[in-house]
């Protein structure tokens, strides 16, 4: 295969499928995902909502069990008593600092419990809090030690998750939107702690967002996630700067950018992100797609060849029409 | 050619502290020419919001605006909002000034129908007009909007995010207003969704000769909707001007850095430079320029004295000291 890495993959699920089952319906979050989390990396999910970027990243945390398919860690295929494994080694911060953290413990208890669970002694679990409050940004740790969240700036807040998260001493760090409730003068001081901490700790981080300029700035690949499915993988220069599925490159042209417009506003997918408890025929996108044609709407299709080497597209008819412009996210 | 229908002139809003009020827009003042889309820029705590829940008198209990002029244009001359008792506000909201919300969720009401939430402002407006009037005009509102007036029975929960924010854009427009503000109006929505309401918010302004009011922390959504901004940080505007030419040559550092912070694809791949600090609390603001103790560029002049907007650029002011600034390379190259 090309591109890949002689070492082995963090994370690495093959046809990963996670359903669920609502009002008699089978809901299929994940229908059929292949990825590679390879250790050391940042790795970007991009998609609406509803395509399936949160199922994933909380079934790489042990929290949904796959109903098909194969979750590998290290190497090893996970077992149902795996997810216990996978809970220590993977951790997760989430988008809103004003709702992950218990706003009746302190700073202080916040980040030890997660060790605390792990029946790690006092004394140990203390020194390890501090380090991971500190390595966090927040320093020295007493000053911080005995405060509650609502003393805190909503990035020292942000800091403070990501100390509970790298506390248990981590390889990988699943990142759902972290920060895209935070104001925009205090993102970048998120985004270089976390970037930092890579480097510092040689952690693997998931970044799962919706801000195509968020991910291009920090991720070495991609997934475009399409109703619980990959429909574009690569590079991050591969993907977001010469896309070769219709939806990635429909994403990326509708992402408002603080630069003129040549050509005026681009064209905006008719509709919605269909439900994924009533799938359309064949390739998925095809209802919204600008390029369908009849094989479309009949022959389903997986990942393919396309563009760059390791670029894969899942569409009969990739490719770039037109060079992409260069675009901002949205905050 | 001026022809504002809306003049803030300078607005100041605050609650009572310990010692004296305490500010949280220190003296806004701006124009909406009719027909013309501003946004009103900043990070949260910036008083965008209050800004213009203090426009339509509905700001939150303790809050009180302090002092400042608010002239509404209306076909039956100039309304001073300010002077307004509640009882006279009723007449001009909706029906002259419009607000939609961010997140609709929680802006419409969940058990009553969508027909009826459209219909009961329609008849705040014509309270004469008959059942089949209002409900073919209900259905023609939700039309416009481009949601199908069959779905007007249903209820807001039946109705997805992008969805319920139409229905929203189409209960402002019911009393067909001169002026709408739109807090937010696109924040909790995806992208693709994001580019349908703002593609419908343009439509609708062209087509009604609507003035817009959108307040954002995105200075993106602002560049694809507005012709002229106004940046805010700690309660006052500290550069406003064209769209094009403050995020082509930002002319305060605050707006540089904001700029900055969103990375361009196919730029330079690096991640932007982060500013020091946060924003100061309202309580305990800094001397001088509000933004220099994050500032690059501070230097001792800045930590005293007002910082009035003046002239930089056509039409283009900056309450920087030292702007005309240079124009510092940033992550995506240079603005």
């Amino acid at each position: 295969m090309p591109l890949a890495s002689a070492v082995t993959p963090l994370a690495e699920a093959r046809g990963l499928e996670v359903t669920f089952r609502r009002r008699g319906r089978v809901v299929r979050a994940l229908d059929g995902v292949d990825l590679e989390w390879r250790q050391d990396e940042v790795l970007g999910v991009v998609g609406e909502s509803g395509c399936g970027k949160t199922t994933l990243a909380r079934t790489l945390l042990g929290l949904e069990l796959p109903s098909a398919g194969e979750l590998r860690f290290e190497g090893e295929v996970l077992d149902r008593g795996g997810t216990r494994t996978l809970r220590r080694k993977v951790q997760m911060v989430f988008q809103d600092p004003y709702q992950s953290l218990n706003p009746r413990m302190r700073v202080s208890e916040l980040v030890q419990e997660p060790l605390r669970m792990q029946g790690m002694p006092r004394g140990e679990r203390i020194l390890r809090a501090a380090t991971a409050l500190e390595d966090a940004g927040l320093a020295p740790a007493e000053r911080f030690w005995h405060r509650y969240p609502f003393e805190l700036s909503g990035g020292q807040r942000q800091r403070v998750a990501i100390a509970s998260a790298l506390a248990p001493e981590p390889a990988g760090l699943v990142c759902d939107e972290p920060v895209s409730a935070l104001d925009v003068s205090v993102r970048a001081q998120v985004l270089h702690l976390l970037l930092g901490l890579r480097r510092a700790r040689g952690l693997a981080l998931l970044l799962i967002t919706h801000d195509i300029g968020l991910a291009w700035s920090l991720c070495d690949r991609v997934a475009v996630m399409y109703l619980g499915r990959v429909v574009e993988l690569g590079t991050a220069a591969d993907v977001l700067e010469r896309p070769q599925h219709p939806y990635t490159q429909a994403l990326i042209a509708v992402a408002p950018s603080t630069r003129p417009r040549p050509g005026g506003r681009a064209a905006i997918l008719e509709g919605e992100v269909p439900d994924a408890s009533r799938l359309p025929s064949g390739c998925r996108f095809h209802p919204r797609c600008p390029r369908a044609r009849e094989r479309c709407a009949e022959e389903d299709v997986g990942p393919r060849p396309s563009g760059a080497a390791g670029q894969t597209a899942a569409c009969w008819y990739p490719g770039m029409e037109r060079p992409v412009r260069a675009v901002a996210p949205t905050a | 050619m001026s022809d504002p229908v809306l003049t803030v002139d300078d607005l100041h809003v605050g609650y009572p502290g310990e010692e004296g009020d305490i500010e949280i827009v220190t003296g806004v003042s701006f124009e909406l020419q009719r027909g013309e889309a501003l946004g009103l820029a900043g990070e949260s705590g910036c008083g965008k919001t209050t800004t213009a829940l203090a426009i339509m008198k509905l700001l939150a209990p303790g809050l009180r605006q302090i002092s400042g002029t608010v002239d509404l244009q209306t076909a039956n001359g100039v309304v001073h909002l300010q002077k307004r008792t509640e009882r006279g506000m009723r007449d001009v909201r909706w029906t002259e000034i419009s607000l939609v919300f961010q997140g609709a969720i929680g802006a419409l009401d969940p058990v009553q129908r969508v027909s009826r939430q459209i219909g009961d402002a329609i008849r705040l407006h014509d309270p004469e007009a008959d059942r089949t009037a209002v409900r073919e005009r209900v259905k023609e509102l939700l039309e416009r909007v481009g949601i199908s007036g069959e779905r007007a029975s249903q209820y807001p929960h039946e109705f997805s995010g992008g969805m319920r924010q139409r229905v929203m854009i189409a209960l402002a427009l019911a009393c067909e207003p001169e002026v709408i503000i739109a807090d937010e109006p696109t924040t909790a929505l995806d992208v693709m969704t994001q580019a349908q309401v703002l593609a419908l918010l343009e439509e609708l302004r062209r087509d009604l000769g609507l003035a817009l009011l959108l307040i954002t922390h995105d200075l993106a959504v602002i560049a694809e909707t507005c012709e002229r901004v106004a940046v805010m940080y700690a309660g006052s505007i500290v550069e406003t001007g064209p769209t094009d030419a403050v995020f082509a040559v930002p002319q305060h550092p605050y707006t540089q850095r904001l700029l900055g912070a969103f990375p361009l694809v196919g730029g330079e791949r690096a991640l932007p430079p982060a500013i020091p600090g946060t924003p100061p609390d309202p309580a305990d603001p800094p001397s001088g320029c509000r933004f220099h103790p994050r500032c690059h560029l501070a230097r001792e002049a800045c930590w005293h004295g007002e910082m009035a907007l003046r002239p930089v650029g056509d039409d283009h002011d900056s309450a920087c000291l030292f702007a005309p600034l240079q124009q510092t390379a940033v992550a995506g190259g240079v603005r």
